[in-house]
């Protein structure tokens, strides 16, 4: 979309940074022969990679625009790449914890231990850079990030202070996972050129002569490395938690299922509801779908108001409610319209099979009341059991349908007929 | 049949990882060669790949819905096949590394017997369960398991005749809910090959499958069924013992070659290694002419054997890993699309809104989504504008079966009514939530809208509008949020534009 925020201009410079110091390492450790610094400049390697993820899957899920191949955009393509930091991470980890454990197998000593103190002071210097450049640091890149731009650029102040900031605060949500994928990397490479300080440093004061057995000292490194790898992966599964409540479509934190279920069977109007699902797209945007029974289309009406205030309330403003009214045939908790046959159901997201519990799907009855016999229309046999068409389709239910007032400032005014 | 079910054969194959994980560390430490310790450890990273994957089984065999995942867990194999496909590129990274010190620092392999025997033991095991995974293979084909089942790849002749109603087959449904039996007519028999509904001929698209996939799946209800998402999850598991299948080759292969034609410094007397880089070597043995044969009569020093022997393995990894990547790729695409919220590959979501929109009766169709649960579970929700609800009534049912058609089953309609002079203008939500939630809508902005006014550009799109009666009073209570829409909505009317998302 052509705007940038703060976290990609972050993103960038943080990028650039690591591409300059792994060159200089590479170049370095071959000139110099140190197996050790081609090894570190690896993991700014593996640094580079985890950026070079974080900031595609930021740009792909900016530019989420409906499309024919993605109705609701890309914006969890950062949830996507957290996830993938986290698990690359991990990998890297269990590698590291691999090569820590041979090393405490046989153990070695390091031999250049100046040479690897040196690098390592470096390479901590660039890592703690890259930290601090990624906290909330609204100095940095202030002049990267205009205003965004929400569409109400007109509107009076109070109006536009809202969206912008709930705008905001959405943004940070879903950067914040992308950003704390990156984060961990970065975090992860710090602590290793801290291991490798200490245990430079160690090696530079108390030096080893070459022909002694090692000591105590050669097996500081790879503990270290252990504790270090035990940091990491503790602070890497908060993450992949968190992401796995998106992807695996959970009910978002905050909302609490059994309550809205209830507040919901309580809207008058509504006999039953079932296939109740709530979930999150990405970055606190959640939405809602769900079946509703009713009487008739105005209890309907009437009901669906107030089920959005409801949802709105709980903190999901994207909902899909789909009316079925009652017939004598189907049971209240029943879905009247499932798909047009049975044998669909191993397909359906809830199976209707399972219905029997009453609170499974998210299916509650309000009460039972007794179904009214409602007329059947023979020649629509096949329509009866989804949605039945009633007579009594009154006059004033489709006169309230022509009541309606579309608040809209402009123009229809002409409902207002109560 | 236990060898069909999916996590007999991930706990077995399971079993014999972690016990060759175990022989080989054993093995290790007695001969004391650090070349099979750390060989042991890409079969830990099997054993890790297995427990994912097992994981993930356990958890997506619940699909019944419960208060903290509305849709059950069937997810859990998609993501368990992403996390092994990010898991395996991140191991192809380390190989490559390892690969790459290697070049700059060969080594020599110890006891290239050792190795040999152990590598041809862990090829065994690895080939034993590529026999194991096969079923799913690397193409992603899934099988209908059991109970006589077709395949439903084919597509039906078009039933011109009006078919008889079919009781579904699955004999304790259909005695459990005598309710929804008269729905059945569509769907047919045993092989859960969907037919068309009889007399509608009004797709050219093909047949109805019942999931409009070219692929292969089963209806059948049992445990054995394998989906689709089951296949991703299983690939995951294939390329990882692929992988190792590969490693364990190019070992075998390497010690193989090492062992027949390496000309190894013997313990006693000077040698000289010329492939190893030293820089006083370098100084030294200028002189010397090196190759395959012993030294001359200037002095009994031995070369070290042919050094290209000591790049082949680097050489082989980085082919290994090539193949990896490449056949990692789209297990990894394919889960990240799904997780993504798409529409699956075989769904046109262009024609299946004007089919939606070419019906009697429907004005416009707007908020439509398509996405894939797992497998061959696709869930639709669209917002369908009629002009009254016994119209919505008469076009409801089908709108299911387009929806039924294009492999979509479950499905969340809602419609909306238009009011007396909707069409000049553009009516407003009536949710409470207006414009201050909008960026919390899934579908938010205005600005998204811009790539879809080409294709609205006949039907009135009211973005969510809905009848609720409303008492003048009730405009009071929202009275902070009423200046916005106004503003939004010339804007948006400047634009001429039609917007089919929420606002």
């Amino acid at each position: 979309m052509g705007r940038y925020s703060g976290k990609t201009c972050r993103l960038i410079f943080m990028l650039v940074l690591t591409v300059g110091f792994f060159v200089a390492e590479l170049v370095s450790g071959y000139l110099g022969n140190s197996i050790a610094l081609v090894s570190d400049s690896f993991n700014m390697l593996s640094d580079l990679i985890s950026l070079c993820v974080g900031l595609s899957t930021g740009r792909i899920a900016r530019r989420s625009r409906r499309g024919p191949r993605a109705t609701y955009g890309y914006s969890r393509a950062e949830a996507v790449g957290a996830l993938s930091n986290a698990v690359f991470l991990t990998a890297l980890c269990f590698t590291i914890c691999m090569e820590a454990a041979l090393r405490l197998a046989r153990p070695e000593r390091i031999d250049d231990a100046q040479l690897v103190l040196i690098v390592g002071a470096l390479g901590l210097a660039v890592n703690v850079v890259g930290l601090l450049v990624f906290q909330d640091w609204a100095a940095c890149c202030s002049r990267c990030r205009p205003r965004p731009d929400t569409g109400t650029a007109a509107g009076p102040d109070a109006a536009a202070e809202p969206p912008d900031r709930s705008e905001r605060k959405t943004e940070k949500k879903s950067e914040a996972l992308n950003i704390r994928g990156v984060l961990l990397h970065v975090m992860g490479d710090a602590l290793g050129s801290v291991v490798v300080v200490v245990a430079a440093t160690i090696f530079h004061v108390l030096p080893l002569s070459a022909d002694a057995p090692c000591n105590w000292q050669c097996y500081i490194d790879p503990s270290l490395t252990i504790v270090m790898v035990i940091i990491i992966l503790s602070s890497a599964f908060p993450l992949i938690k968190e992401t796995s409540i998106i992807l695996l479509q959970m009910v978002p934190k905050g909302v609490n299922m059994q309550l809205l279920t209830d507040n919901l069977a309580h809207v008058p109007g509504v006999i039953s509801l079932h296939d109740v699902h709530v979930w999150e797209l990405a970055g606190g945007k959640n939405i809602a779908t769900l079946h509703v029974k009713c009487q008739t289309p105005t209890d309907y009406q009437d009901a669906a108001y107030k089920i959005r205030k409801l949802f709105h309330e709980a903190g999901i403003h994207s909902v899909t409610i789909q009316p079925e009214y009652l017939d004598n045939k189907s049971s209240t908790l029943l879905c009247s319209s499932p798909c047009i046959s049975r044998e669909c159901d191993s397909q359906l997201c809830c199976s209707q099979q399972e219905a029997s519990l009453p609170k499974s799907n998210g299916c509650v009855e309000k009460s039972e009341r007794s179904l009214p016999a409602l007329p059947k229309d023979n020649g629509a046999s096949k329509n009866d059991i989804e949605i039945p068409i009633e007579c009594p389709v009154s006059e004033d239910s489709i006169n309230n349908v022509k009541n309606c007032i579309m608040s809209d400032d402009k123009s229809q005014l002409n409902n207002t007929r109560f | 049949r236990w060898w069909q079910n999916r996590r007999a054969r991930l706990l077995c194959m399971l079993a014999l990882t972690f016990l060759f994980f175990v022989v080989e560390v054993v093995v290790s430490r007695v001969t004391a060669s650090l070349a099979m310790l750390s060989d042991s450890f890409h079969m830990l990273s099997d054993v890790m790949a297995l427990v994912v994957a097992l994981v993930a089984v356990r958890f997506a065999q619940r699909t019944r819905a419960t208060k903290k995942n509305t849709f059950g867990w069937v997810r859990a194999e998609v993501m368990g096949a992403l996390v092994n496909a990010v898991f395996l590129t991140a191991l192809c990274f380390t190989i490559l590394l390892e690969a790459i010190e290697r070049f700059t620092e060969p080594h020599e392999i110890q006891q290239p017997l050792v190795v040999i025997g152990v590598g041809v033991a862990g090829l065994i095991i690895n080939l034993l369960g590529l026999c194991l995974f096969n079923h799913h293979g690397v193409g992603g084909h899934g099988h209908a398991h059991g109970h006589g089942h077709s395949h439903s790849g084919r597509q039906q002749p078009r039933g011109g005749s009006p078919k008889p109603e079919q009781p579904p087959t699955d004999g304790e449904a259909a005695l459990r809910r005598e309710e929804t039996s008269t729905l059945v007519e569509n769907c047919s028999s045993s092989n859960g090959v969907s037919q068309e509904k009889l007399g509608d001929m009004k797709d050219d698209v093909t047949d109805l499958q019942v999931n409009g996939n070219a692929g292969h799946y089963s209806l059948d209800v049992e445990e054995v069924e394998e989906d689709s998402s089951a296949q991703l999850n299983m690939r995951g598991v294939f390329l990882h013992v692929f992988g190792d299948a590969l490693g364990s080759v190019i070992v075998v292969v390497n010690a193989l070659l090492f062992y027949s034609l390496w000309n190894p410094c013997p313990r006693d007397g000077p040698c000289v290694n010329p492939c190893v880089n030293n820089h006083c070597m370098e100084n030294a043995t200028l002189s010397q002419p090196l190759g395959k044969t012993n030294q001359s009569e200037q002095e009994s020093v031995m070369v070290a054997g042919p050094c290209w022997l000591l790049y082949l393995d680097p050489v082989l990894c980085l082919i290994m890993v090539c193949i990896l990547l490449y056949t990692t790729y789209p297990l990894l695409r394919e889960s990240a699309l799904i997780l993504l919220q798409t529409v699956p590959k075989q769904i046109d979501v262009h024609s299946l809104n004007s089919k939606l929109r070419t019906l009697e009766g429907v004005e416009a169709v707007h908020e439509l989504h398509i996405w894939q649960l797992a497998g061959s579970r696709i869930i639709g929700t669209a917002h369908i504008k009629c002009p009254d609800p016994s119209t919505y009534m008469m076009v409801a049912k089908r709108i299911k079966e387009i929806f039924h058609d294009e492999g979509i089953h479950a499905t969340t309609i809602q419609p909306e009514f238009a009011s007396v002079g909707s069409e000049s203008g553009r009516g407003k939500c009536e949710f409470p939530c207006r414009t201050q939630c909008a960026l919390k809508q899934c579908c938010g902005t205005a600005e998204d809208n811009t790539g879809k006014k080409t294709e609205k550009s006949s039907s009135l799109s009211i973005s969510c509008s809905e009848v609720v009666i409303e008492f003048p009073h009730n405009k009071t209570r929202r009275t902070k949020s009423e200046s916005i829409p106004s503003v939004r909505l010339e804007a948006n009317a400047d634009q001429n534009e039609q917007f089919e998302s929420s606002l």
